[in-house]
């Protein structure tokens, strides 16, 4: 019986653990995938998904658990012996090399005899055979920089190809695509699949896995669920099977009544990028008082949006009103002298200097108010008043202010971070991904905070890819979904986490009303 | 702690030079006792000798000022030497011009207006980084060396002194020129407009927004943004300043010691100044050693060859020694930090 197990299936990846310092990526997770067929693994972000594969690609090591292929028990240790097992991964990021031409990129690195001279018509004839191989039109002159995101993908799937591997994991191959160059990358997962390989994807686009993947596992949490027969499962149970489907009755609820005058309006704002309208009619008000969340997965446009709300990018088209002003195109110290405050994602190149000292980072946006500064000298004393004052409300009291930020652990930075902005006393604070680091008290507090600046008539806009994270404050949702804001929820203190993954996701168009 | 590893870090590139000069005159000097007595204990037997160590430090004090005030910003100003000799002509020229009424004006007035000149000459090059992503190493190097065949032409062409034997031109008025420390051998006032200026500066950096933001631009771009900075203002300011100190440089001098502009008078200047600016790791107060200790191996040297018998450029070996090292060193640290 163990046997046949063992034996049926093509990969078998058994009660695999896999930690990264205090978080636990994955929990005794499996994966059963069967000879020539497509499997995809779904779930939300951070769920476990890259993990799993990154470990059969011998990018990540294991802490425990089995690998069998073909029936054998193997060790994966490296890339190289991954390569050996016929195992190839396609990478979720694009890595070629811009300024080559696509048969450049396929061949001309790690080419297998490195005492031949590489020629560009050798280069070419390879490239050519193998297009033709897998029914790919590319031509291999021209430059990776000309090519469109879905040729580019397609290359790199190439490049995978190219060693002929049996077994292919995709790590979110259509994430960067649009509609039809998604369809394209789907088809030729079935080409694949036609060819005798198999092939593993990963997805949290629903739609695209119940198009071609004849079995799913689906990832929670580090946990696998799974593998599902495609055709006995409907979207709506995939879907209870990675949200959960517990409804949650919430303490907030909004009431229209507490708010205030109108702080913020956002009108048809649009970005692009080389041609691609990467944001779209986006528009909505925010009024005093309220605490508006707004949720949406990488690609969707969020973290653009925030952005460009506080002058990091200016917006292709659109208007920003602030407190009844045009600020479009102020630029951020103009914002920030309005009352807006901003707490980054990217808390170690944005959010602060690591190598200026834990004071030159506290200070950066009150260095100018009489709380720091004459209107040219800054006073010594007053900086290190307040740079204790900041320390001990993280709870970090005992550093150096004058050791550099690199010094703070992750935590302790992000903490520094949100305690800065909130300081500085804004009308209207942005919070993109506040959470990272953070642990349970420090949300709470947080979360205090939060509610401290909704009361005082402050208002607060919070990014979030974890929907129910701020679910507990946040009087409203806006969900983005490619670009476009595709609904709108109040929080009514009934909303089903399922309906707002969907929208994240893409499954609902249009809700607002 | 890690201020303390900086300067030993200093400390060894300046005992390797050292080393380096012992060993290069043991070995070429027939008498290596009395040469190395004299390049080590030259400078200090007299007043004389030690006042114009402390003299030749003056100009590389405002180059290495100047190259400073452009590196915390991430402003690489290679254009030090051209600044310095092209503001000098300008200051000239206005000197023969207009200088003859009011002499004790224009000694106030020249290095004013060359801080213009050279600051003027280097936004340029922040203009073209700014507006077109143009580097300013290259930019800035480029600009200088058309400046310096232009002064030069200029020197050779309708400036010329005919009665004089060197290219020069002529001498500016009697009363245009600083008011000389007679014990000290050619000192001049110039030292205190070089402490003032280091002063002014140190103060800036440490005290005041202007040197905080000039710093965060220097350290991370994208944080000093997102924390309103105006960056491009500030990268602008950065290199006025810096272009400006490297003008004052020559001016300076010429008021000080040649009273007229003299064909390549500031040859090395601006490159020296980058090594006295990245020896004392942009803090302005350590350019005055910094500087006295260039200005040490070249009038050692001078001593070298007059009471030894070594040849003056041996002091151009000690400082190639020290500029490779610390530039090395230095380059290295500008581009790490860029990348972040």
């Amino acid at each position: 019986m163990k046997g046949s197990i063992f034996m049926d299936h093509h990969i078998l990846m058994k009660n695999v653990w896999k930690k990264f310092g205090e978080i636990t990526a994955l929990r005794d997770a499996n994966l059963m995938v069967k000879r020539n067929t497509i499997h995809a693994i779904v779930g939300e972000n951070s769920a476990g998904k890259s993990t799993l594969v990154r470990i059969l690609a011998g990018i990540e090591r294991m802490d425990k658990g089995e690998i069998w292929i073909s029936g054998r028990k193997v060790k994966i240790r490296s890339a190289r012996d991954s390569l050996k097992l016929g195992i190839g991964m396609v990478h979720q990021h694009l890595a070629l090399i811009e300024d080559f031409t696509v048969a450049e990129n396929l061949f001309a690195v790690g080419m297998d005899d490195p005492l031949n001279i590489v020629t560009k018509r050798r280069l070419r004839q390879n490239a050519t055979k193998i297009m033709e191989r897998f029914q790919m039109n590319l031509n291999p002159d021209s430059k990776v920089s000309s090519l469109s995101l879905g040729e580019k993908q397609k290359v790199e799937i190439l490049r995978v190809l190219k060693d002929e591997p049996k077994i292919i994991i995709l790590d979110e191959p259509t994430s960067l695509l649009n509609d039809m160059e998604a369809e394209d990358i789907l088809r030729m997962l079935k080409s694949l699949k036609m060819e005798g390989k198999t092939v593993i994807f990963i997805s949290h686009r629903l739609d695209e896995v119940m198009k071609v993947a004849d079995e799913i596992t689906v990832m929670r949490n580090g946990r696998t669920i799974g593998p599902f027969d495609k055709s006995r499962m409907s979207e709506e149970e995939l879907f209870r099977l990675m949200f959960g489907e517990e409804r949650t009755e919430f303490e907030v609820k909004y009431d229209e009544s507490k708010t205030g005058e109108k702080i913020l309006e956002i009108k048809n704002l649009r970005y692009d990028q080389k041609g691609r309208v990467l944001l779209e009619d986006v528009s909505f008000t925010l009024r005093r008082g309220e605490i508006l969340g707004i949720l949406g997965f990488s690609e969707s446009g969020v973290d653009l949006f925030m952005e460009i709300l506080f002058g990091l990018r200016i917006p292709s088209g659109g208007r920003i009103i602030f407190k009844g002003e045009d600020i479009t195109f102020k630029d951020i110290m103009d914002r920030r002298e309005l009352g807006i405050g901003f707490v980054p994602a990217d808390r170690r190149r944005v959010g602060s200097c690591l190598d200026c000292s834990i004071w030159e980072n506290v200070v950066v946006n009150v260095r100018k108010s009489p709380k720091i500064s004459g209107c040219f000298f800054l006073n010594t004393n007053k900086i290190m008043e307040y740079t204790t004052k900041v320390l001990r409300i993280c709870g970090i009291a005992t550093m150096d202010p004058d050791l550099p930020a690199k010094s703070l652990s992750g935590g302790s930075l992000q903490r520094l971070i949100i305690a800065r902005e909130i300081l500085g006393d804004p009308d209207l604070l942005i919070f993109q991904e506040p959470s990272w680091g953070l642990d349970m008290l420090s949300l709470q507090l947080l979360k205090d905070e939060m509610l401290r600046m909704k009361n005082e008539g402050k208002s607060v806009i919070v990014s979030s890819k974890d929907y129910d994270e701020f679910v507990d404050v946040v009087d409203r949702f806006l969900i983005f979904h490619k670009g476009k804001i595709s609904s709108e929820f109040l929080n009514d203190g009934r909303i089903d986490k399922a309906r707002i993954v969907e929208a994240m996701v893409g499954k609902v168009e249009k809700m607002r009303g | 702690m890690r201020r303390g590893k900086e300067f030993l870090r200093t400390l060894g590139i300046i005992c390797l030079s050292l080393i380096f000069a012992i060993v290069v005159i043991s070995i070429v000097s027939e008498d290596p006792i009395s040469s190395l007595k004299a390049f080590f204990l030259g400078p200090f037997t007299n007043l004389y000798f030690f006042g114009n160590m402390l003299t030749l430090s003056i100009p590389l004090m405002f180059t290495g000022l100047g190259f400073s005030a452009g590196f915390v910003s991430g402003y690489f100003n290679l254009g030090l030497e051209g600044q310095v000799y092209f503001s000098s002509l300008v200051a000239t020229i206005l000197g023969l011009q207009l200088g003859e009424n009011n002499p004790y004006l224009f000694i106030l007035i020249l290095p004013v207006l060359s801080f213009v000149v050279g600051g003027s000459v280097s936004m340029i090059s922040g203009m073209l980084k700014i507006k077109h992503g143009i580097s300013e190493v290259i930019s800035s190097f480029l600009i200088g060396i058309i400046l310096i065949h232009l002064a030069n032409s200029l020197i050779e062409g309708p400036l010329l002194d005919e009665n004089s034997p060197i290219s020069a031109t002529p001498y500016l008025p009697k009363d245009l020129s600083f008011p000389n420390f007679e014990a000290f051998g050619n000192l001049h006032l110039g030292i205190l407009f070089a402490f003032c200026s280091i002063l002014i500066m140190d103060v800036v950096l440490r005290r005041s927004v202007l040197g905080y933001e000039m710093k965060l631009v220097g350290k991370n771009e994208l944080f000093s943004r997102y924390g309103g900075v105006k960056v491009e203002r500030i990268l602008m300011i950065s290199a006025f300043l810096s272009g400006g100190f490297a003008g004052m440089a020559g001016t300076v001098d010429i008021l000080g010691i040649h009273h007229r502009m003299v064909r390549g008078f500031s040859y090395g200047y601006g490159w020296n100044g980058i090594a006295v600016a990245l020896i004392s790791r942009n803090r302005p107060l350590f350019i005055i050693p910094a500087s006295i200790f260039f200005a040490f191996l070249e009038v050692g040297s001078q001593m070298a060859s007059i009471f030894g018998d070594m040849t003056p450029e041996l002091s151009k070996m000690i400082q190639a020694v020290v500029f490779y090292l610390v530039t090395a060193e230095g380059i290295f640290r500008f581009f790490k930090g860029r990348r972040r």
